[in-house]
């Protein structure tokens, strides 16, 4: 290694040997402990430009929220569909005809005088009130069609 | 099993099997590393954050098909980081203003802390202004401490062409610094190291 060769390697690397290559460390050493003004005042330079940067190089610890979030992405990237709103859940949901037709019996045993549609259709509301009333709306979430019913769809009837 | 002495390898074909135990250990082990190259190229920390899930999604999205051997996982995940960095930095800025929390030294005094404050803003917007590449380089080799045989691999250039980068950055950075280089001469005269004795 030459002067020229060196003072460019100190340009790239800074004035701490640890960050050069290792395998032009050794032949710099002589270079570093030189009395050479020219290549003493580039050291300097260079050395105080690292401890500048040196003293910004701590960065504040990465927090416990961000890696929860992190490891949390990891079932969503499985997914090659994201999971059924609610919305799209209730959009979905039909009552069994065994359910709608226990409701409707219900309703008509209990003297309402309304028609069948209607008393499907209040069958179907009382349901989800009903599971609005007892589940959270993050348990419904967590939730299949199937598993709220557990019943066929009567919209295939 | 003893997660933590698994090897990074063996881990993210874990998470491609679905496992989220290995998951959690890898990003204990590297997203650190990953927040602050993100934090060093983008600046604003809401950006950081969001290139670290960014990364990590990438990650998991990709760990089914990891092939043990072929590559360095962290050079991948490095590589994986700069590149969302600088497709994020080509997008147009949306005006976040959050910025990089700086670490407190309780040891120092609030004069001392104001001056370190100062001099860390001063860096902090001369970064900014360096070209993108410059910057990761410099994030990878001076502040992340990655051999510069790594650092290449991980910018996919040659290691003259990242020598290049990191000279070119140093020296743009010290032009935007010299205003301030009396001031540094003498706020730093204590703490210079070559790593020789004598």
């Amino acid at each position: 290694m030459n002067k020229e060769q060196f003072l460019e390697y100190l340009e790239i690397y800074g004035a701490d040997v640890k960050r050069w290559p290792e395998g032009v460390r050794s032949s710099a050493e002589s270079f570093f402990r030189s009395e050479d003004l020219e290549l003493k005042r580039a050291i300097e330079l260079e050395s105080t430009f690292d401890s500048f940067l040196g003293d910004q190089a701590d960065m504040p610890e990465i927090s416990v929220a961000l890696e929860a979030k992190l490891i949390d992405l990891m079932p969503m990237a499985g997914e090659t569909k994201s999971a059924p709103s609610f919305i799209e859940k209730l959009k979905s949901f039909r009552a069994s005809k065994w359910m709608a037709a226990g409701l409707i019996s219900a309703s008509l045993v209990g003297g309402a005088s309304v028609g069948y549609a209607q008393a499907a259709e209040q069958a179907e509301l009382s349901v989800v009130n009903s599971m609005l009333s007892y589940a959270s709306a993050d348990e419904l979430s967590n939730l299949d069609t199937e598993q709220w019913l557990n019943v066929e769809d009567i919209s295939d009837e | 099993m003893q997660f933590e002495s698994i090897s990074d390898d063996i881990l993210v074909e874990k998470v491609g099997g679905g496992d989220r135990q290995a998951a959690s250990v890898l990003v204990r082990r590297h997203s650190q590393r990953v927040l602050n190259i993100a934090r060093r190229m983008m600046v604003n920390e809401a950006e950081a954050e969001d290139v670290t899930q960014d990364v990590f999604l990438k990650v998991w999205k990709s760990a089914a098909k990891w092939e043990s051997g072929k590559a360095k996982f962290t050079t991948w995940l490095h590589r994986v980081t700069v590149n969302t960095c600088l497709d994020r930095l080509r997008k147009p800025k949306m005006g976040n203003v959050d910025t990089v929390p700086e670490v407190a030294d309780e040891s120092e005094t609030p004069a001392q802390r104001l001056e370190a404050e100062s001099r860390s803003e001063l860096l902090k917007r001369a970064m900014e202004q360096l070209p993108d590449r410059q910057r990761a380089a410099l994030s990878l080799c001076y502040f992340e401490e990655i051999s510069n045989i790594e650092a290449a691999e991980v910018m996919e250039v040659s290691v003259d062409a990242l020598e290049s980068l990191l000279s070119r950055g140093r020296r743009k950075l010290k032009e935007l610094l010299q205003m301030d280089r009396e001031e540094l001469l003498v706020s730093n005269a204590q703490g210079r190291a070559t790593g020789f004795d004598g």
